[in-house]
This record gives C-alpha cells, structure tokens and sequence, in this order.
C-alpha cells in the first residue's frame, strides 16, 4: 500500500501542470505586497508576505484552492480515461485500498503544494520586504486604519516559523479534504472534468454568500483558510478545533462515500 | 495441461444494454486464445471483468491462484508521460513489490526497449509505448496474460517479435488471451479462437484441427470462378469466398491435396493463378459466422 500511495503521489506531482503553480503564487504575493506597499509608514517584514497572501480569502478561493482543484481532481476521470487505472487497480488487491492510496496521496500532494506555494511566497516576499526572525509591528498590532478595514491581528509573542508551520499544515489538510469532494464526485459521476467544473462553481457561489452567516456556517471553504482564525471582527467566530473537526468529518464522510461506489464502479 | 481460469455464465448489463450474454470459457496454462468480433461484440469488456476493473452483473470468473499474478496490456499505452520508461515500470513494480530493478531491466531487454534510455515516455513513438506496455505486463512474471490489440503501433518487426514472445511466454506455461481485429494474427499467434457478436460466443475453432482440409485457391476471372463453383457443387466440396480487391478467392474444403486437385480443375477448364494448402481458415469461419448471424457487422 506504500508503493502504491508513492507511485501516485508522483503521478500527480511529477506533471508538466504542476509550473501552473510557480506563476500563480508569484502573482498573487506581487498583487497582495503591492496592497501593503502602497502604506509607506507600515512596519513590514518578509512573514507578512505570506500572512498577507494566505490569509486573503480572495487569493485563497481564486488562486491558491482552485489551482490546488486543477492539479488532483481529476485524479480518478484522468487514470479511466488515459487507461493507467487497469494497470494499477489489477496490481492492487483490494479496491478499498486503491481508493484509500488516492485520498493519501491527495493530501500529499496537497502537504508538497503548500510548501512549494509557502516557498515561492516567501521568496516573492525577500524581493520586497526585509528578512526578520520576528513578527512584524503591523501584523500584531495593526494600524487603526487596517483594523477598520478588517485585517488580520496576529496575537503578540508569535513566532513567525511556528506559525508558518501550522499554516502549512492546516493549508494541506484543508485543501486535501475539499478536494476529496469533486474526488468522490467524479467516481460517482465519472465524467471527464467534472470535479474541476463542480468545484469552480461552488467557489464562485461560495465568493457570492459570504455575507450570509447562514452560508458562511454550512460551507467549507471560509474555514479552509488558516487566517480566519485571525480575522477579530470577522463574520463569524471560528475555532481551530471545531474547523478541524469539520473538515475532519467531511474527510471521513467522502471517503467511506468513495470507497462505498469505487466497491461497485465499472473502469 | 491444468485449466487456469474459468468463465462461467459471465453476463454482464449497463443501462438496459446486455454487453455480455451467458459467456462460458476456459483456459489452460500455456494455450493462447484468441478472441475476435467486431466493435462493440464485448471483447474488451470480457478481458477487463477477467482483470477485475470491471465487475459482471452475474456469472463468475475463477483464476486457479489466489495471489496470481495478472498482466495487461490495454488497449491505448497508458504511460505517465514526464518519466522515463525504467521509472514507469519501477512505480508499477513497486505497487506489489515482488521484483526488482533486475526484473524490470530484463523486461525491458525482452521487448526491445533500452532501460538506460531517459527520454520521457511521453516522447516515445506509438509501437515503443506499446513495448513498454508489453514490458510492465510481463515484468512480474504472470500466470495469465491479457492483451487487448496487442499489435495497436507495431511496426512489422515489433508483431514478429511480439509473436515470438508469446509463443515463449506459452511455452513456460503462461496462459494469454488476445483481443484483435487483425484476424491474421491471431490465426498466427493463437491455438484456439472464439467469436464474439452481440455479447456471445458464437463460436469457438480449434485452429491447429481447421488447418486441415482446406485449399485457397484462386482463379483468373469470374468464368472460372463459376466454373469452380459448379465443379465444388458436382463434387460435394464446399467452396468459401474470401474477400478479394484482385482475383476471384475462394477456400475449398476437401479431402485432396493439392497435387491430386490441381489436374482435375485444369482438366475442368478452370484457369488457377494460385492454389495453395490453407495453414489456418479464420477468416473463412469469420465469415460463415457472418454469414449465419446474417452479418455481424449489421
């Protein structure tokens, strides 16, 4: 079961889409320094680079959740199509374990995605802002003006690598267990780009209803974001353990939902 | 020679559409079948249930070892395009971790490919994706082999060295099924032949008992090919016509050879451009299938 989820943590990794990645986050940290750039007096550092670009709900719908969607969701559609599944699943004993090697491997990727994506932001970030070993004035005590505005506070006495760390793994394991879904979706629909297409248009209904705390309760993606745990007069209030718990729910519901119809489907 | 898989009363529904009707098979260790019809007949669904990437709505399908191994060749190369060919087969080889570099480097030697070659498998020509295809089915030496149009990209050099591999592969006992259209082929490469139409097996030939008994011949025109129509009909042989773009042809079944026939239908006035023992009469059964299906095509 190792090899298997190696070999398919490389299939998804090792292709040529995975460049979409370098443009994408250098674009999105170019347009998120040049927000905070434009307030000369600030007190910046590189940290608040990455803070600034992953903590930006937009960025993180538009950019860094939907490129993650077009590199893995097709995991499943991809191998029926280009025949590689008959290779694989005649190897493997047991589709249950087939589908549980795809749901791994999607959270691998999903770990190598973040750190790639948290390099590249931060290398982006040197080109503008100093290097610090701390956090910076203003993501810990923020100018009244960005607090009207609703941004970030990080609390005082944070260290900028720890927090780096959880961003990254929160990150992976968010965008693992949203993926898992238009995943299930496309075994049980295996239709060519349907996880792709169902994923885009629940992130742009998603964008349209974050004002309703109704919808903002029920859906996953505002509590994909690591910041929202941040954001002091945000919409709504959300705790680190109950996000988890959520999408740690939703993770277990989608794969006992995809191993039930991977049992039964035809390839 | 021990029977290593069984199909027994295999059927298989999608939708409304029956696409495997009552399908009963076996194979033996060493036999090569081959298994021929047209499009849509549910050859390639026979081969992916026997696989397991297909489950049959009734019927079961029964391989002699537990933990066997099973190589597949599919129908199109399924390759991971930025590696190179080595790499793919060692990602394939590492799912059930029963062979090392060694194996794979054989495997590969086996079919004509390079092992030392990086250039991506993406870049490969159609007849060597079909190679490396050929190499990851063999690599873990399986004891049942399936092949869907094996021969799909192969140049004539590449049939002609498949054709010796299967033929050893049969030899150190490996069961294989073919899946083709190239009717040729498999009456080369198979000992034993079934014909798909419509989810069946409407027949089954035997090619190595076929061979015998039946001559190609044929004439300079259509005179004469009704002449040897007439003279079939007055000796009690039965006379096939095969497709033909050139000279009339046609395939007569009878107990002479073709020394003792070729003076009677000179001495007919029948005008022979060539006459020759039949090796093997697939197509000729092909077509009497077709024939009595009222064309399985339509």
């Amino acid at each position: 079961m190792i090899g298997m989820w190696r070999m398919e943590t490389i299939k998804l990794v090792r292709h040529k889409r995975w460049l979409a990645v370098i443009p994408a986050f250098l674009i999105t940290t170019f347009i998120s320094l040049d927000n905070l750039c434009a307030y000369p007096k600030l007190e910046l550092n590189v940290w608040d680079g990455i803070f600034s670009t992953f903590f930006n709900y937009v960025y993180f719908r538009f950019i860094v959740l939907l490129v993650f969607v077009f590199l893995v969701t097709d995991t499943i559609t991809g191998d029926i199509s280009s025949k590689w599944v008959y290779l694989t699943l005649s190897r493997c004993s047991d589709r249950a374990k087939w589908y549980i090697t795809k749901v791994a491997s999607i959270y691998s990727a999903a770990l190598i995605y973040s750190l790639l994506g948290v390099s590249i932001v931060f290398l982006a970030s040197l080109t503008k802002l100093p290097y610090a070993g701390s956090l910076s004035a203003f993501s810990t005590n923020p100018p009244d003006l960005f607090k009207a505005m609703g941004t970030y506070v990080i609390p005082k006495g944070g260290n900028p690598f720890t927090l780096t760390a959880q961003l990254i793994l929160y990150t992976s394991f968010s965008l693992g267990t949203f993926a898992l879904i238009p995943v299930t979706l496309s075994v049980i629909i295996p239709k060519g780009q349907i996880g792709m297409i169902f994923s885009l248009i629940w992130i742009f209904i998603s964008q349209f209803f974050q004002s309703s705390r109704t919808w903002m309760k029920i859906d996953i993606i505002p509590r994909l974001v690591y910041g929202a745990f941040f954001y002091p007069d945000a919409l709504l209030d959300f705790s680190v353990s109950g996000s988890l718990l959520y999408l740690f729910a939703v993770a277990i519901g989608s794969s006992i939902i995809g191993i039930w119809f991977v049992r039964k489907a035809d390839f | 020679m021990e029977e290593i898989l069984t199909v027994k009363s295999l059927q298989k529904t999608i939708g409304q559409k029956r696409i495997l009707n009552d399908v009963d098979l076996t194979l033996k260790s060493g036999e090569i079948l081959g298994i021929i019809g047209p499009n849509g007949a549910g050859k390639s669904t026979l081969l992916k249930i026997i696989s397991g990437t297909m489950i049959p709505t009734a019927g079961s399908v029964h391989f002699s070892e537990r933990k066997g191994v099973i190589g597949i060749v599919p129908e199109t190369p399924a390759i991971l395009p930025a590696l190179d060919g080595f790499r793919n087969l060692e990602l394939l080889a590492s799912i059930r971790k029963k062979i090392g570099k060694r194996e794979i480097k054989e495997a590969m030697e086996t079919v004509g490919l390079d092992p030392s070659n990086s250039k991506p498998a993406g870049t490969y020509s159609l007849g060597m994706k079909q190679r490396l295809m050929l190499a990851q089915a063999i690599m873990e030496k399986p004891r049942l082999l399936l092949l869907d149009e094996p021969t799909n990209g192969l140049d004539p050099v590449g049939i002609i060295d498949l054709r010796n591999l299967l033929f050893k592969l049969s030899d150190d006992g490996v069961g294989i099924i073919i899946a083709s259209h190239l009717l040729r082929e498999i009456e080369v490469m198979c000992h034993r032949v079934v014909i798909f139409s419509k989810g069946r097996i409407i027949r089954e030939v035997n090619l190595q008992e076929q061979s015998q008994g039946f001559i190609e011949i044929a004439v300079s025109d259509l005179e004469d090919w009704k002449r040897l129509c007439q003279w079939s009909q007055e000796n009690s042989n039965s006379l096939k016509e095969l497709p033909s773009k050139g000279l009339p042809r046609g395939l007569l079944q009878t107990n002479l050879t073709v020394p003792d026939l070729l003076p009677q239908l000179i001495y007919a006035g029948i005008k022979i451009e060539s006459i020759q023992t039949a090796e093997a009469n697939l197509e000729a059964a092909f077509l009497e299938c077709a024939r009595s299906e009222g064309g399985l095509y339509r």
